[in-house]
């Protein structure tokens, strides 16, 4: 998912105030950075289009909200990370520290844990034999 | 029709990917006859062995291309060369013949990889750099790499960049971890970082390319196990085998809770057995290293036999096909 720097001011914005119009928006970022109202309109379409954020139109004007809040978004970001790889069954980009699969039920894991154990058992045995 | 240099140039562009593709190909059969065995030794051998087969169509391309060439034309060694295979037409090249063809498709086909990959690059790191506009905080670890925080709930934990890797872990992982097991999940992250991990993951997924997607595939899986090995070991320096092993468990069972909530947001790419051969590879590390002495003479015996073969192909394609 690609979002410009205006864009992700825009979303940041838009989680904190609902419900506002491009002008609104505009007088907020524009004591941020030196955007056009052309240019701020033109972000909100492009992240109503990316169907990160509903309108609704009042009189002239489109009151714009966020469709998505925040912690969803970095959760979809996440898996955008992912996302690449996934698809090709491959990974190539990533190194993760753990990944689960469907297929590895609570049985395996159990089993997996019991072979932990048996080893610490193991050990502890051994360091008591030698003490 | 090209007679001069120029077509020398090509007649071993040609040559190069006769070879490349027939060493691909013996490769590809080895691995199906040996593979199952490449797991008895240790991590570093295994490594090394996937590196052989990741570069070795290139490495029997070019020597066998230097082979062929006029470099060594009036060599001893060439002599008895040619005795046994030879290029018939190496001073005449026609672009519109199956050599030609087949460098354009060559040459196609590895600028589309070079595309394909370069974007999921840039697509991920623009993720990546979003993802740190919205949530990022920097955490101390007393190195000097950086781990970033996420501010999420998710459970994840992930090392991304390909010059100069970044480890991140999610908040919703740091909150259900104890310090040591964090400790853990970071030193693990940590070791990714150092040796380079993604950079090396893209190359091996770029060099597999060329080989069968089976094959590919499962190289790649190969090769992603074996960084994890090297990474959990590093961990294993500072803590036992058995809690090093209990982490991954826990942070497994984590993810696993979660995903039935948060659908997608974990990352995913381990089969079942991977998370097993990393349980049973820190209980009871192989230690078996391969002879180095093996995978030079392999790859001098593939040598000879691609050197014939090449020959073989040449002159049976063009009793086939003549084309001049």
């Amino acid at each position: 998912m690609f979002l410009g720097e205006l864009e992700k001011q825009v979303m940041q914005y838009l989680w904190s105030s609902p419900n506002v119009d491009a002008k609104q928006v505009h007088a907020v970022l524009a004591k941020q950075r030196d955007s056009s109202l052309n240019t701020v309109q033109s972000a909100l379409e492009r992240l109503f289009k990316k169907g990160l954020l509903s309108r609704e139109k009042r009189g002239h004007a489109y009151l714009y909200q966020a469709k998505i809040q925040r912690d969803d978004l970095i959760a979809k970001l996440i898996d955008s990370v992912a996302s690449d790889f996934i698809s090709q069954g491959e990974s190539t980009l990533v190194a993760a520290f753990s990944s689960v699969s469907s297929e590895m039920d609570e049985a395996q894991l159990d089993q997996l844990e019991k072979l932990i154990e048996i080893q610490r058992n193991q050990l502890k045995n051994g360091n008591d034999n030698v003490d | 029709m090209l007679i001069s240099d120029l077509a020398v140039v090509m007649n071993l562009m040609a040559i190069a990917l006769l070879a490349f593709f027939i060493g691909a190909v013996l490769l590809s059969f080895t691995w199906l006859l040996l593979g199952r065995f490449v797991g008895l030794y240790s991590t570093g051998s295994q490594k090394v062995l996937i590196w052989t087969w990741m570069l070795g169509p290139w490495f029997l391309g070019l020597m066998t291309m230097l082979i062929f060439s006029p470099l060594f034309e009036q060599t001893e060694l060439y002599g008895l060369i040619e005795s046994l295979a030879h290029w018939h037409h190496l001073y005449v090249f026609q672009l519109n013949s199956w050599h030609g063809i087949s460098v354009i498709l060559f040459v196609v086909f590895s600028f589309g990889l070079i595309v394909i990959k370069g974007s999921q690059v840039y697509r991920q790191n623009n993720a990546l750099y979003t993802l740190k506009h919205f949530s990022a905080s920097q955490h101390s670890c007393g190195e000097t790499q950086k781990v970033l925080i996420i501010d999420s709930d998710v459970s994840s934990a992930f090392t991304s960049g390909l010059f100069s890797p970044i480890c991140y872990v999610s908040k919703g992982l740091v909150d259900k971890l104890s310090p040591a097991e964090l400790n853990i999940v970071i030193e693990h992250e940590l070791a990714h970082a150092r040796n380079k991990d993604p950079l090396f993951m893209l190359l091996i997924a770029c060099l597999s390319a060329y080989y069968p997607n089976k094959l590919a595939l499962l190289l790649n899986a190969k090769y992603r196990l074996m960084t994890e090995h090297v990474a959990d070991q590093s961990t294993v320096l500072k803590h036992s085998a058995e809690d090093v092993a209990a982490t991954l468990l826990k942070v497994v069972r984590l993810q696993k809770s979660l995903s039935v909530k948060e659908s997608g947001a974990y990352l995913c790419y381990f089969g079942a057995n991977d998370i097993t051969q990393r349980i049973q590879q820190l209980l009871q590390p192989t230690k078996k290293p391969i002879p180095m002495i093996i995978p030079v003479v392999f790859m001098l015996v593939i040598l000879c036999l691609n050197i014939v073969a090449v020959d073989a192909t040449h002159h049976l394609v063009e009793s086939v096909f003549t084309h001049y």
